[in-house]
């Protein structure tokens, strides 16, 4: 079984995730791949306090991340990715980690983003990877909660740039 | 589709509701009724009944114990009607109510809500160090 579910989630793990997505996933594992993140101990314990009782967290590394999925670490559970961006995510997939697609939640809004739907803001450098990304073929969602529609995110991203993508 | 009816003094009930779809998305199985200062008991229950009429399976969260909109249900239940009613309502017994309706499970709503009670320093507390 594995990676059941992807998802780029600024806030990581939050009510959305945590309390929604887990559940309707059936997840088992929680695995936030974050260089920066992985390597702050507050960081860390904000996300497993935010963790579902019963539900495992891993907070990994690009390159620790694709060693324990590569080496069937997981292969018994049900493990649900979350990243801030989709670099992680391509590098995962750069390595042979297996994701085929990935459901592009929340990401947040600074000086150096551009406005795509009311809850997605991208850089020029997340644009790129978005394209890498769809050149791999890796399909590539937008849907906040199970309920709403599942839409094309490079439909979205196209749109939201005046179509400069 | 079983639906959670919220009832409360004042808009708590309706924000309630709000703030669980910001979570969850929109909920049309939720439904809420507010006791509004201007009303009596007799207006809740009129309210509270109007809301029911139709529905044969539904659960009832109430804001607080002893309060009026949980006294109203409480007599009703021991008038015979057939209701199931919690007191205590808070954002986690909602979030269980929705997520048991999306898996198809039965809701622990006092033990969710229950746990979803804590001191956040303990468990701060708790954590670190390991």
């Amino acid at each position: 079984m594995a990676i059941i579910a992807t998802r780029i989630d600024g806030r990581l793990v939050h009510g959305q995730v945590a309390n929604l997505w887990t559940t309707k996933l059936q997840a088992t594992r929680i695995m936030v791949v974050d260089d920066k993140v992985s390597k702050s101990q507050i960081e860390k314990s904000g996300l497993r306090m935010a963790t579902p009782a019963g539900v495992r967290l891993s907070v990994l590394d690009v390159d620790t991340a694709a060693n324990h999925i590569l080496n069937h670490k997981y292969d018994s559970q049900r493990v649900f990715i979350v990243a801030k961006t989709p670099a992680p995510l391509l590098a995962l997939i750069n390595k042979g980690v297996p994701i085929d697609s990935i459901n592009v939640g929340n990401m947040s809004q600074t000086d150096e983003t551009k406005h795509i739907t009311k809850s997605i803001n991208v850089m020029d450098k997340d644009v790129a990877d978005f394209k890498e990304l769809q050149s791999k073929g890796i399909k590539l969602t937008a849907q906040m909660v199970p309920g709403d529609e599942s839409q094309d995110f490079m439909s979205l991203l196209k749109k939201g740039l005046g179509g400069e993508a | 589709m079983t639906k959670l009816i919220l009832i409360s003094h004042g808009s708590f009930c309706v924000e309630l509701k709000k703030s669980a779809e910001l979570i969850m998305g929109p909920q049309d199985d939720i439904l809420t009724v507010p006791l509004l200062p201007n009303e009596g008991p007799e207006d809740f229950q009129k309210k509270f009944k109007d809301t029911i009429a139709g529905l044969d399976d539904f659960t009832v969260l109430a804001d607080l114990m002893g309060g009026t909109p949980a006294n109203v249900v409480s007599r009703m239940i021991m008038e015979g009607a057939d209701i199931d009613l919690y007191a205590g309502m808070n954002l986690p017994m909602v979030i269980s109510f929705i997520n048991g309706a999306m898996v198809g499970t039965t809701p622990q709503l006092v033990d969710d809500g229950k746990a979803g009670v804590v001191h956040i320093n303990d468990v701060i507390a708790g954590t670190t160090g390991n």
